[in-house]
């Protein structure tokens, strides 16, 4: 076994020994478990709550009293967002965007009810999901484990034994990396089986969810080894084990509790949202500036072939006019406040270059599908759905031959039936690459900064500390 | 104070003063206190433009509807159902919308709380008050989650990373230099050094610390001019101090009982870990396993299921009413047929969705009271809770308000309603006797009843645990050399 394996062997020994690593280790271990748990209850419940609704959402729409099509558009149905496979490891933004919206004609309504609004304030005070645990206290638990690596053997002498022998400091760097990665498996691996147990059970396997995992696992693998090396290099190089703990600790906090507030206060600042109640007198303005009536009709006559449209009712041709102009200004508002909001994240994506918690972030809610593009795909979806469905009201009347101009139609049950239930497919494991590959890069390249600061940091191991004899 | 407290206590303080490690840690807090002040203040700046924007916003939809109604008073036409502000029921449920502020008190900005989440204005109509597209703030979700760089996170969680990091060796350190057995070789008892070398220590950051809190509370909005305001400030200066007591003395604990530096640091940063984020998830989880967040799912579904049997019966609802209510109909049969079925059908649906709501409510409340009784498992969610409840940010004031406006859209039927019943015409006199919406905030003293017992309890604990390590550290060999 060359020198690096006999470190390595000696390192987990130790450490499989010392009573503090095996506590700390078993109340990560536990902890972990019980966010698993915890949130797979959560999601089992979410989901079959929301099933009930979408069941019941689509029988009321169905066994509607025969009404005006118009009424039958007002009446509406109500949307639920999907539960996603992955959403019980990291919830992402889920709790703190609306689960339901109400589709109905002339508005775009938000999406309602979000369950931060229905939590308390604890909660707020940090959702204790297993991506939480797996980004803030693994990094934690590796900064304990290994602010000594180096600095502890100098202290204690060993480190000139085994400079002296012959052992390169690249082997001791790579002995000690290898240590820190067999603890820290017996940690993740009970969690990663207990997880994909729990998944496979509930949502079936599939080739996008195992995609999903296995993106999930390495990213989470990258961020541990960049700080496994980066501890290891910081260790090599301070003076001292309190030394090497204090400025470990202070980037892990800097990291994990100041970037991401400092980060959200200057997306905030450089590109700020509107208020709502600013955003929502623009929309009812620009709304109320629609074209009047005729002008609208004629609009909608030119449009199509006009023999076609002579005999059209022209009171669904009004409210169809209506309606398009409506749809014009619900996608300039809420694409604008769309747009603003995903500059922030990208300049969010940015700061990972400075931050690597934060490139940890975005990946983890990309692949767990629960990021705000995610739920932004959701919305469009179901947006345009309520237009189909509005449209469809609007054209039977429009369409209606059989009532002479100016009298209102009827619809019945065969006329809900032609609007088809609302269906959504999740986009596949591609997407959240797709939209950007600022996360991923700036994780790699934290990986490989890591790995050179570690290798640089080998040669500046030296048996006494600078300034001793 | 013994002769020897008082000359180690001196030494103490000039060391303190000279180690430039300690001035980096406690300019580096003052920073991050600034710049909690500076972005609590440009908060407190936008709310207060989004305010002045919506009262001037009321003040000329009001002004633009009186001067329309005076306009139509001449016309003698019936008023139309629809869009005609003649109508009571076009005024009540739309034309003549009001506004209901939430205001903010002086120190809101100081600790964000909620206010990021919950909206704090509404539109409020005689049937309902969520007439609008967004009823939320507009906030990035993924701000959302992060949570706020406010002057309350820089006194829960970088206050102690302080005070830890300028007492986590106060022994360890003589003790590994071999000083401490000098120190001890002194006719000064060994609860007598510890107690100077903590003394020292506190007195050096608390005397910056209220400095640079009292100048970032100015910053932030404080109000020094009345009652509410100077107590607002008082008790956050009481946290401030009753919470640095309480690290400062843990501190003392772990020293006594300790061994090396670096042994000490990673107990005492699991004490800060244990305090600011395992407790608070751990009573989290444990309060959400015991009462579950209700989900409105099933709420949305039951409104609708009685919103659509109340409409069914709507003509029916309404003889059923007229029953009800014969002190409406004291002008004899009313005239505006779809505005007083309207308003029977939405009281059919009140009636019949209350009980879902109340037991909605009510879990809420438990979820609350339990909270409210589990905030003492962790110091840090202590103070946190505390803070925001001084700021004003707190679920439960967001909650208060939310049940006020209930009751201002209660009190705006009742206005409306005889008027609709009736028949008559809404004129720009009945405008101005609309009720208008004013806040109640609870009394001071409510607020203290629940803050001062914190405080106490944070103090109490402080005191036991410096009182457990002065008495180890009164045998001189507990401290000695190991």
């Amino acid at each position: 076994m060359n020198d690096a394996g006999r470190i390595s062997r000696k390192d987990v020994i130790e450490m499989s020994r010392d009573g503090r690593v095996r506590l700390a280790c078993i109340i990560v271990v536990s902890l972990l478990l019980v966010a698993l748990g915890a949130g797979w209850q959560q999601f089992r419940t979410e989901r079959a709550l929301r099933a009930d609704a979408r069941a019941a959402t689509r029988i009321a729409w169905l066994t509607q009293t025969p009404k005006n099509p118009h009424s039958a558009a007002h009446y509406g149905i109500y949307v639920f967002k999907p539960t996603l496979p992955l959403s019980f490891v990291d919830r992402g933004v889920d709790s703190y965007v609306g689960v339901t919206a109400f589709l109905e004609a002339h508005r775009q309504n938000d999406f309602g009810a979000r369950q931060s609004q229905d939590a308390t304030s604890l909660a707020r005070f940090g959702e204790w999901t297993a991506a939480a645990i797996l980004q803030i206290l693994v990094p934690l638990l590796i900064v304990l484990f290994g602010f000594s690596a180096i600095t502890g053997e100098r202290e204690s002498g060993t480190l000139r034994q085994l400079l002296c022998s012959g052992t390169s400091p690249r082997s001791i760097i790579l002995g000690k990396a290898s240590a820190m990665a067999v603890v820290l498996t017996t940690i993740a691996v009970p969690a990663a089986v207990v997880g994909s147990l729990a998944m496979v059970l509930s949502s079936g396997s599939g080739t996008d969810i195992a995609i999903r995992t296995a993106g999930l696992a390495l990213v989470y693998l990258a961020y541990f080894v960049l700080f496994t090396l980066m501890v290891l290099a910081v260790s090599a190089r301070a003076a001292s084990s309190r030394g090497a703990l204090v400025g470990l600790l202070a980037f892990w906090a800097a990291n994990t509790l100041l970037a991401p507030r400092v980060l959200a206060d200057v997306s905030r600042a450089t590109r700020p949202s509107p208020s709502t109640f600013a955003f929502n007198r623009e929309l009812e303005r620009d709304l109320a500036s629609g074209a009047p009536a005729g002008d609208a009709v004629q609009t909608v006559r030119a449009k199509g072939d006009a023999s076609e449209f002579r005999q059209l009712n022209v009171r669904g041709l009004t409210l169809e006019a209506g309606e398009r102009h409506g749809d014009e200004v619900f996608d300039r508002q809420y694409t604008a406040l769309h747009e603003n909001f995903a500059r922030q994240n990208r300049l969010q994506a940015a700061g990972a270059l400075l931050v690597p918690l934060a490139a940890v972030r975005a990946l983890s809610m990309g692949l767990a599908g629960t990021d705000y593009e995610q739920h932004w795909d959701f919305a469009q979806a179901a947006e345009r759905y309520r237009r189909m469905l509005v449209h469809r009201m609007n054209f039977t009347i429009a369409f209606d031959k059989t009532t002479p101009d100016g009298k209102p139609v009827t619809g019945d049950s065969l006329l809900w039936k032609t609007v088809a239930p609302f269906t959504y497919e999740l986009p596949t494991a591609i997407a959240p690459l797709s939209r950007g590959m600022m996360p991923l890069v700036a994780l790699l390249l934290w990986v490989l900064g890591a790995m050179a600061f570690a290798y640089g940091s080998a040669t500046r191991i030296t048996p006494a500390a600078r300034g001793d004899v | 104070m013994s002769a020897a407290f008082r000359i180690v206590l001196r030494h103490e303080l000039a060391l303190v003063r000279a180690e430039r490690a300690y001035a980096a840690a406690v300019l580096l807090f003052a920073i991050a206190a600034g710049y909690a002040a500076m972005s609590g203040h440009s908060w407190t700046a936008h709310r207060r433009d989004v305010t002045a924007a919506i009262a001037e916003t009321g003040a000329i939809e009001n002004a633009t509807l009186a001067h329309r109604l005076d306009s139509l008073a001449r016309d003698t036409t019936p008023p139309a159902a629809f869009g005609d502000p003649r109508s009571p029921y076009t005024a009540g449920t739309r034309a003549a919308r009001q506004y209901a502020v939430l205001p903010a008190r002086s120190l809101s900005s100081a600790a964000i709380g909620q206010s990021d989440l919950f909206p704090y204005f509404r539109r409020v109509s005689m049937i309902s008050r969520e007439t609008f597209f967004v009823n939320d703030e507009i906030e990035n979700p993924v701000n959302l989650i992060a949570g706020r760089f406010d002057l309350a996170f820089v006194v829960v969680v970088l206050l102690p990373l302080v005070i830890l990091a300028l007492s986590y060796n106060v022994l360890s350190a003589d003790r590994e230099t071999g000083t401490l057995a000098m120190l001890l070789a002194q006719p000064a008892s060994g609860r007598a050094v510890l107690g100077a070398k903590v003394t020292a220590r506190a007195l050096v950051l608390l005397a910056v610390a209220i400095v640079v809190f009292a100048v970032c509370l100015a910053v932030s909005g404080a109000d020094v001019a009345s009652t509410a305001g100077l107590a607002g400030i008082a008790m956050w200066m009481g946290i401030v101090l009753a919470y640095s007591a309480f690290w400062f003395a843990l501190a003392m604990v772990v020293n006594v009982v300790g061994r090396t530096s670096a042994a000490n640091a990673v107990v005492l940063f699991a004490f800060w870990l244990a305090a600011t984020v395992i407790i608070p998830a751990l009573v989290n989880l444990g309060i959400a396993s015991i009462h579950p967040i209700p989900s409105r799912v099933a709420l949305v579904q039951a409104t609708r299921a009685a919103s659509d049997s109340a409409t069914a019966s709507g003509s029916q609802l309404l003889g059923i009413y007229y029953q009800d209510h014969p002190e409406l109909m004291a002008g004899g049969m009313p005239t505006d047929e779809f505005g007083s079925r309207s308003i029977a059908v939405q009281e059919q649906v009140e009636r019949t969705v209350r009980p879902l709501m109340a037991h909605f409510q009510a879990r809420l409340d438990r979820q609350e009271q339990l909270v409210r009784r589990w905030r003492f498992a962790s110091p840090a969610f202590l103070v946190h809770d505390a803070l925001t409840d001084i700021a004003g940010t707190s679920t439960h004031r967001y909650r208060a308000y939310d049940r006020q406006v209930d009751a201002y859209m209660r009190e705006l039927k009742a206005f409306y309603t005889p008027l609709v019943v009736q028949g008559a015409r809404f004129s720009a006199q009945d405008l101005r006797r609309i009720p208008v919406f004013a806040f109640q905030d609870e009394r001071l003293r409510a607020r203290l009843a629940r803050i001062v017992p914190a405080i106490a309890v944070l103090f109490l604990s402080a005191v036991l645990v410096a009182w457990l390590g002065l008495s180890r550290a009164a045998r001189a060999s507990a401290l000695a050399v190991r």
